[in-house]
């Protein structure tokens, strides 16, 4: 019997509908049966957009990256891809629109604004007081003329925190904090400052001591000396942030919360997520969403019809994304680790370039990675494409895997049933 | 000068016809055997003739002062110092692997130079608290309790240098430090700061030592301590040798041999095994490329094994206190790993000397055949200091194609009878004519794969004068043991070791000739030239 697309749409869902309570059953046996560490809920996106829809292949464990996903290849058996996904379009090519329909799961009704909660918002609400971390973009000029948030709603913003560049999101989640019995050795909020210009102090001493020898050798070997000091001065511009990570010394994550924070990383993009990480481990946060974007100029790359600049721009910020799962993976939690008890979703808000015309900033075929969430009951290692769900179904789904079972508060009221799809048999 | 045009007109016979009886007494970097077509003179100081070394003596000049870095091994075993205390553990592996040899402008040395010494003072900085003039958060604060650290750890790491200077700033990079992050932060950046600054990372030689009356420096007794200390054993000097040679103003080279002596107990050995490995470039043997279908057992297991074995060999010559240059190239040898003891070919020819040793005749063949120019240009560089200029271009569309069934002796003979090729084949093939006698795994034979018999006698004129004959390995090793010009060519291999440098002509010249002399009387007895060696390049006044 051949099966129409609506019928067989109507039976997947009944069948999800159905099969749903059983999955989440067992997923909640399991979480009870392996610990206490609560599932934690990321959003990483880069507001401005990424160039190409999904270029993924291959389904289930075989699939197959795309080029500019290919840094997320050493974590893919913690990956679930997951392409098809219908979000609901937006009324013209403004970025913001797009990220209103991104995570509320609803369209935008006028330029702009969103018309529901937002998934963080409503997460927040059911399960931290309503405490949610946002990262905003750090760039100065340019992107900073947009709204940086991709969470958007009419209520409960006061009760958000916003911080813009790691300095901020450091004091803001560390600093005046009572540290718990576990956490001894929550620095400073001036540790980051501090770690850089002690470097650079030390850059510094180096290259004068290579100079002072320097003036003192033979002819024939002061070559020497200056490729000492060659190298020394590119490790100075590593160490002041520019382009070239992995100045300072060897960044070693910290393993549980009573170790130092090393947040010591070149790139303010993985000092964030190094923060965002101790954060998520030893309780300072539970809800995040995280904007990598700290590149100037992202939005006039995403609108150039040359895609050269967004192109390369997008596997940048998927590498960002891998060093930020590498981040979570290095917190042990019970027999796994932090990122199996973390459910970070990775996308944007819109893709496509837009140069005028008919091409658009768009949500069609929207690149969308979940990863970890083991301990949530999550598929890893997998790509699914699901035939057309909604964002809707899947952050239902993912709110009822962080415990929250009534999730009628939130999204498309025409789309009330959690996707089944993610969820491992 | 007439060294010179000798050298020239030599270089010029060796690329030109046939017959030409050309060579070069040319000059390469000490110990590159093995490496393959590419030589040449690749320095424009004029190399020293082995075969006339009177003739370039006309006056004993300072060496040039040199600053060189560390070698890999020695940065470990410096920043290991570090940790030379009780109590402190250093990280398990730190990265030898990334530290290239040479200096680099490579972000990526500067980098794991800042890695190693990062873990290194992590890991240490917490046992030299216990120590320190005041509590650990005062240190950088308390500019009296910092000093006092660096007169004494300080020091200690700078292998006994200490600069006024240099600790000035290191005390303010201390202090800096604190200021922002705390004392404890400030000892682990001064740590960093010492194993980091170019006093650690550079030998200098006559950076700080006193000037003599001709204007020229000696080295001071941290930087002779360093010279000596890495050079015998790849180690930082102890304290007691820094003691040792701070009491003495201006030691002879007796008192010198005696200090080696008292502060290393197997000094000689382990500097002679040092020098040979070097010279033989005995670690590159792991890292050669056989042909697999022709040898399947020539993995990289085998390899490793065969690199072990020749190690071992060197070790057995230069633990034995009697080795000389003689016994180091007649001394029968026997490879278990090839299986010697029921081999035909090894009971032809047997093994004489440690040329024979598998790995180093491995080393100097091509991966599927024996290789006879190869060969024979590093018997040349090696035995006779000869080096030849590279084939001109064109030179491999000439070669013969290759008879089936001929021996490689056959196919190069041919090959020497091509127009433009004999005068530097004429050179190359008679020595590795009696290596013929290996295959290119090393293995003895008595005969070659196309069943031809090896034919391994030849005759070597020696540029400096006199005729080598010989028919196989024995005669010929035994030939170039009694060779004043080989002799004098491993005098010159022994002082390139210890200077870690090429000779420079004549200004070199005086040294390499007493050190020449004095190897003689003793027979060329391979422990006293070392130390011989070792303690003359380090006595001998530096200038720019």
């Amino acid at each position: 019997m051949r099966m129409t697309t609506s019928s067989r749409r109507a039976f997947l869902r009944t069948f999800a509908g159905a099969s749903f309570a059983s999955v989440m059953l067992r997923h909640f046996v399991s979480t009870a049966a392996t610990g206490s560490f609560p599932i934690r809920f990321v959003f990483v996106f880069t507001h401005d957009g990424r160039h190409q829809t999904s270029q993924h292949s291959g389904t289930g464990a075989n699939f197959k990256l795309g080029a500019s996903f290919e840094p997320l290849e050493q974590h893919r058996d913690k990956l679930l891809i997951l392409d098809g996904m219908k979000i609901p379009d937006h009324v013209n090519e403004e970025h913001p629109n797009g990220r209103c329909a991104m995570l509320t799961g609803r369209p935008s009704s006028e330029k702009w604004t969103g018309t529901g909660v937002s998934i963080d918002r409503f997460l927040a609400t059911a399960l931290t007081n309503g405490k949610s971390v946002y990262t905003g973009s750090a760039a100065p000029g340019g992107s900073a003329t947009l709204d940086p948030e991709i969470s958007w709603h009419a209520a409960n913003i006061a009760n958000r925190s916003h911080y813009t560049g790691d300095k901020e999101l450091f004091k803001g989640l560390f600093s005046g904090v009572a540290p718990a019995s576990t956490q001894a050795a929550v620095p400073d909020a001036s540790a980051v400052d501090a770690t850089r210009d002690n470097e650079l102090a030390l850059n510094g001493f180096l290259s004068e001591e290579v100079r002072r020898l320097e003036k003192v050798a033979p002819a024939e070997e002061r070559e020497k000396m200056r490729l000492h000091l060659e190298a020394l001065a590119q490790l100075r511009e590593s160490i002041d942030g520019a382009q070239n990570p992995g100045g300072g010394p060897v960044l070693v994550p910290p393993t549980s919360c009573t170790d130092p924070l090393s947040v010591s990383a070149v790139e303010q993009v993985d000092r964030s997520n190094q923060i965002i990480a101790r954060a998520l481990a030893c309780g300072q946060a539970r809800i995040v969403v995280n904007n990598l974007d700290a590149y100037d100029p992202h939005h006039e790359y995403s609108h150039d019809p040359d895609p050269t600049s967004l192109v390369a721009l997008d596997a940048v910020y998927t590498k960002q994304f891998a060093n930020f799962l590498g981040y979570l993976q290095s917190y042990p939690e019970g027999d796994g680790t932090l990122l199996d008890n973390t459910i970070v979703v990775l996308s944007s808000e819109v893709c496509g370039s837009y140069s005028g015309g008919d091409d658009i900033h768009g949500t069609v075929n929207m690149p969308l990675i979940i990863a970890g969430g083991k301990n949530a009951g999550l598929k890893n290692g997998e790509r699914i494409v699901t035939g057309g769900f909604w964002n809707t179904e899947l952050y239902r789904g993912i709110a009822q895997a962080m415990g929250v079972t009534d999730t009628s508060g939130f999204g498309d009221p025409a789309r009330p049933t959690p996707l089944a799809d993610i969820f491992a048999a | 000068m007439k060294q010179t045009l000798g050298l020239v007109a030599l270089l010029v016979a060796c690329t030109g016809e046939v017959g030409s009886p050309g060579a070069s007494a040319g000059q390469l970097p000490a110990g590159a055997a093995g490496s393959g077509a590419a030589g040449g003179p690749t320095s424009s100081l004029d190399p020293l003739n082995p075969s006339n070394l009177d003739a370039s003596c006309t006056v004993d000049a300072p060496s040039p002062r040199r600053i060189s870095r560390l070698s890999t091994e020695e940065l470990l075993q410096s920043f290991a110092l570090a940790g030379a205390i009780d109590g402190a553990k250093l990280p398990a592996a730190l990265r030898p692997a990334a530290i290239p040899e040479a200096p680099s402008s490579g972000l990526a040395v500067t980098r794991d130079f800042h890695q190693n010494a990062d873990e290194v003072a992590t890991s240490v900085a917490g046992t030299y608290q216990p120590s320190l003039a005041c509590d650990v958060q005062e240190f950088g604060t308390d500019a009296v309790c910092t000093k006092s650290f660096l007169a004494t750890e300080g020091v200690r790491l700078l292998r006994g240098k200490s600069d006024d200077t240099l600790f000035a700033n290191l005390t303010a990079l201390a202090a800096d430090t604190a200021r922002r992050s705390g004392g404890a932060t400030a000892l682990k950046y001064t740590v960093r700061g010492l194993l980091l600054s170019p006093a650690s990372l550079y030998m200098t030689e006559g950076i700080d030592g006193a000037k003599s009356k001709a204007g020229a420096t000696i080295l001071s007794s941290a930087e002779l301590a360093s010279y000596l200390s890495f050079r015998v054993s790849g180690r930082p000097p102890s304290s007691e040798l820094l003691g040792a040679l701070s009491a003495i103003s201006s030691p002879s080279t007796d008192q010198l041999a005696r200090i080696i002596s008292e502060e290393f107990s197997s000094g000689s050995a382990e500097l002679t095994a040092r020098f040979l490995s070097t010279w033989l470039q005995v670690a590159g043997i792991q890292g050669l490329s056989r042909d697999t279908q022709k040898h399947p057992a020539a993995d990289a297991g085998f390899l490793a094994s065969l690199q072990d074995e020749t190690l071992r060999a060197v070790l057995g010559v230069a633990n034995d206190p009697a080795a000389n240059f003689a016994s180091l190239l007649t001394k029968p040898q026997q490879s278990q790993l090839l299986g010697d003891a029921g081999s035909a070919g090894y009971a032809r020819w047997g093994r004489p000397g440690i040329f024979t040793l598998p790995g180093l005749i491995a080393a100097a063949s091509a991966a599927d055949h024996t290789d006879i120019p190869r060969r024979g240009r590093a018997l040349l560089k090696n035995l006779l200091c000869e080096t030849l200029q590279s084939p001109p271009p064109g030179a491999a569309a000439k070669e013969p194609a290759q008879v089936a069934g001929e021996s490689q002796r056959a196919r190069f003979e041919r090959v020497g009878q091509v127009s433009g090729c004999g005068g530097c084949h004429a050179r190359l093939h008679p020595m590795a004519f009696a290596l013929e006698a290996y295959d290119e795994l090393g293995a003895a034979r008595a005969e070659d794969e196309s069943s031809n018999a090896v034919d391994a006698a030849a005759v070597l004129d020696i540029v400096g004068g006199g005729t080598l004959k010989f028919d196989g390995p024995a005669q010929l090793f035994e030939a170039v043991s009694q060779d004043a010009t080989a002799q004098n060519c491993f005098v010159l291999q022994t002082y390139r070791y210890v200077a870690r440098r090429d000779e420079r002509g004549s200004s070199d010249a005086c040294v390499v000739k007493r050190l020449a002399e004095r190897a003689r009387v003793a027979s060329f007895q391979l422990a006293d030239l070392s130390l011989s060696a070792l303690a003359e390049t380090a006595l001998s006044p530096r200038a720019d």
